[in-house]
């Protein structure tokens, strides 16, 4: 059975499954994608609608499929559709804002670095324990 | 294994501790050393209980079994536990399954011989009575949460009081077991952790979870887990059972003398 890799973004922040599954295909992995964020967001509806979780295939580049919070919301459920995209627009908007702001914040540490260094100066800066 | 190393190690389980000389010494020469090892199961849900363990390090998970196989966590239990002694004094099945999560080591008594012994012991019985009492309190709570908290709320609960039981910051778990405790898949509780460990929380390995910043992993928890202790606590004050049992090492020298 081939080995499928499971993503979450969340605010902005990306974190990998290294550990992988093994699936029986493509729609048993999308299905356990569903079930993994069906799990996520149980209880805590407001705080993580704006998650995301990818699926990668066998080498873990390739993405088969990327599951948003929202499409597996039920408190959106009973909602009338309009207000259910609108929802689902903001989730999206958010999402793309967190990212951005995570970005911006990554470079402005690495353009300090950089001066930093022309100035022959120490700067360290690491994110998630590693160099950046 | 000699009567006095056994009688040293038995004031670390908080109810052996909380018997009085006398009637400890009634249960003394019946306890043997176990040795707890990961997944074996000590009791089993809906059958008699035959021996009572006391924990004396280590930690047991009681769980609900489903006849799917899956099986969720009902409460944890250490030190403070006398796994089937509520059960075998009334000569009743087991509430649930007990596995052992952490390796450890129990003293055990066959539940016949403790049965007996109970007969003369109001202390014990009393003893029986506060251990199933703070076990209800938890299984409540437990209940409630499961039903009603996020899993990364869970998730935080459950690191905190395994690492309580066992004190110690490092655990020696699979994500699969953490997964299975709280009734949910590997790859979510993985995902959840990555979290954790992305804000310097804990850091985890194949295996092993490290607890790196307690005080935030509590503000990461539902209140279930102080309410469980402060639960739990007062159940067990009420009763006059300490957590460290002042008088431990006194009593086991009068025993050495004794003997």
């Amino acid at each position: 059975m081939p080995q499928y890799y499971f993503n979450l973004i969340h605010d902005g922040e990306v974190i990998t499954d290294d550990e992988g599954t093994c699936l029986r295909d493509d729609t048993a992995a999308k299905e356990h994608a569903a079930q993994v964020a069906r799990e996520l967001i149980l209880h805590n509806e407001a705080r993580k609608r704006h998650w995301v979780v990818e699926v990668c295939n066998e080498s873990g580049q390739k993405k088969i499929a990327t599951i948003p919070l929202y499409t597996v919301d039920r408190a959106l459920m009973q909602l009338p559709p309009e207000i259910r995209k609108i929802i689902e627009r903001t989730s999206e908007l958010w999402r793309q804002h967190l990212q951005v702001l995570a970005s911006v914040q990554t470079a402005i540490r690495q353009s300090r670095a950089t001066r930093a260094r022309t100035r022959r100066k120490p700067y360290l800066i690491t994110k998630d324990g590693e160099l950046v | 294994m000699t009567k006095i190393d056994i009688s040293k190690i038995a004031s670390d389980n908080y109810l052996l501790a909380a018997l009085a000389l006398p009637d400890f010494s009634l249960v003394l020469p019946h306890l043997k050393v176990s040795k707890l090892e990961q997944g074996v199961t000590l009791a089993e849900q809906e059958s008699f209980v035959e021996t009572v363990y006391f924990p004396i390090e280590g930690m047991v998970s009681l769980v609900a079994a489903m006849d799917t196989g899956e099986a969720i966590e009902l409460a944890t239990a250490g030190q403070e536990a006398a796994i089937g002694l509520p059960e075998a004094l009334g000569r009743r099945p087991a509430v649930a399954r007990a596995v052992v999560q952490v390796p450890g080591i129990a003293l055990s008594i066959p539940a016949d011989v403790v049965r007996q012994i109970a007969s003369q012991s109001a202390r014990l019985r009393e003893l029986a009575d506060c251990y199933e009492q703070a076990l209800f309190a938890q299984l409540a709570q437990t209940a409630a949460c499961n039903a009603l908290h996020s899993l990364d709320h869970r998730l935080a609960r459950w690191l905190l009081q395994t690492s309580d039981r066992v004190n110690t910051r490092s655990l020696v778990l699979t994500q699969e077991f953490v997964a299975q405790m709280l009734g949910v898949s590997r790859t979510t509780v993985t995902l959840l952790a990555g979290r954790l460990q992305q804000s310097g929380i804990i850091r985890y390995s194949r295996g092993h979870i490290e607890i790196l910043d307690r005080a935030r992993l509590e503000a990461a928890s539902c209140e279930c887990y102080r309410t469980i202790n402060r639960r739990v606590a007062e159940t067990y004050r009420l009763c006059n059972i300490h957590r460290r049992p002042p008088d431990g090492a006194v009593r086991t020298i009068r025993l050495r003398v004794a003997e």
